[in-house]
């Protein structure tokens, strides 16, 4: 079956629609690099303290001990 | 103005033509399902690897080699978008549809690339990062913009770029490459011809159309099945090696083999697919198109079976 022709309003409500669908997609995209970016700094730096503990490292902070 | 011209003027633009690319337009571009394969190769080699990988920077690892893949499909999108437009499986790719402009596509594959390799290098190590943009590199420059066009071996040697993901995975933990992840590279490069080809022997009229040098359009059908059985016969005992020497046990073992036997029988049904005096199949391919199928659920269940008796045994 054909598609139904779009007039004017339509064409413009459909180029709002897929603008908001990629600003959304954007959002979330960005939203979960900030939250990956953030849990990949705790690990390594959970990582580090761990090696500066087994090496004896006398400049750690206490705190991460 | 002609009679036809007339008729186009007073058509209303499709929705493909709005100009104003969707998200599903932009997910394309990736090649999603090319991804879900290179995704699951990848995740194999880390999770065969010996050593410990923290899960974070596991999925960072991960991550990072979907995103590069990703990137090499809008890349080739953007290189091919002449020859996609021709062809009756692609033309209505994002690009050959004016959904995404070219410039913006290479703009969104090089960023990803781009992106994928440093968060490789500072998340997980410098082996990792350095065989993903070699990677990549071989894909774009050898494979899409110097062999696909020139030579019916483009997949062969092109199918190099595929097989990076297990050792990659691999490297992501060890931070080196031993033998075993590159026999996992041989088990996913003695792959790509069959799996290939047998796409090719169907869709020969298409490559045929748009220059495109595959092994049917240059050497015939069938060649193309001789090769199809000939490369599957130096895949089934290479898959057999992790066994041999001992990495995997019986699961892994079995499977091989099971798997194998039906990728051979697969490849001899194709082989010896009715055929009119040029090699046309009188089957409409039927053989190709199922070995084709089964060549992505083999290398799916290999795979998994080379991980459940890692996990297991």
């Amino acid at each position: 079956m054909a598609d139904k022709p779009l007039g004017q309003d339509g064409m413009d409500a459909l180029l709002i629609k897929r603008r908001r669908g990629r600003n959304v997609a954007m959002l979330i995209v960005l939203l979960a690099l900030c939250a990956l970016f953030y849990a990949i700094t705790i690990v390594k730096l959970s990582g580090e303290a761990a090696d500066s503990r087994r090496s004896g490292d006398a400049h750690i902070d206490p705190s991460l001990r | 103005m002609s009679e036809t011209a007339q008729t186009l003027a007073a058509t209303p633009a499709p929705i493909a033509q709005a100009q104003e690319a969707a998200v599903a337009d932009w997910i394309a571009l990736l090649k999603p399902r090319v991804v879900s394969l290179v995704v699951y190769t990848g995740l194999a080699g880390l999770l065969v690897a010996p050593g410990h990988l923290h899960p974070v920077l596991g999925f960072t690892a991960v991550l990072c080699i979907a995103v590069a893949a990703g990137a090499c499909g809008a890349i080739n999108m953007w290189y091919d978008r002449d020859i996609d437009a021709i062809m009756r499986r692609t033309r209505h790719r994002p690009i050959p549809a004016g959904r995404i402009e070219p410039g913006a596509a290479l703009a969104f594959g090089v960023t990803l690339a781009a992106g994928s390799v440093i968060v490789m290098f500072l998340a997980v190590n410098t082996a990792a990062a350095a065989l993903l943009a070699l990677s990549i590199g071989f894909y774009v420059f050898v494979y899409t913009m110097g062999l696909k066009r020139r030579t019916p071996q483009n997949i062969v040697i092109g199918g190099a770029a595929g097989a990076f993901p297990p050792v990659i995975g691999w490297a992501s933990v060890t931070g080196s490459i031993a033998f075993v992840p590159l026999v996992l590279f041989a088990i996913v490069f003695f792959w790509t011809p069959p799996h290939f080809w047998s796409l090719a022997l169907w869709a020969n009229e298409d490559y045929a159309r748009a220059g495109v040098p595959m092994l049917p359009v240059v050497a015939g059908a069938k060649e193309t099945r001789r090769q199809i059985m000939l490369y599957t016969l130096l895949l089934v005992p290479l898959s057999l090696v992790p066994w041999a020497m001992g990495f995997s046990g019986a699961i892994y073992g079995v499977a091989a083999v099971v798997l194998g036997a039906r990728f051979l029988w697969w490849a001899w049904r194709v082989a010896t697919d009715r055929q009119d005096a040029a090699g046309a199949s009188l089957t409409r391919d039927a053989p190709a198109k199922a070995a084709f199928k089964y060549s992505i659920v083999y290398l799916f269940a290999l795979f998994g079976a080379l991980v459940l008796d890692r996990l297991v045994g």
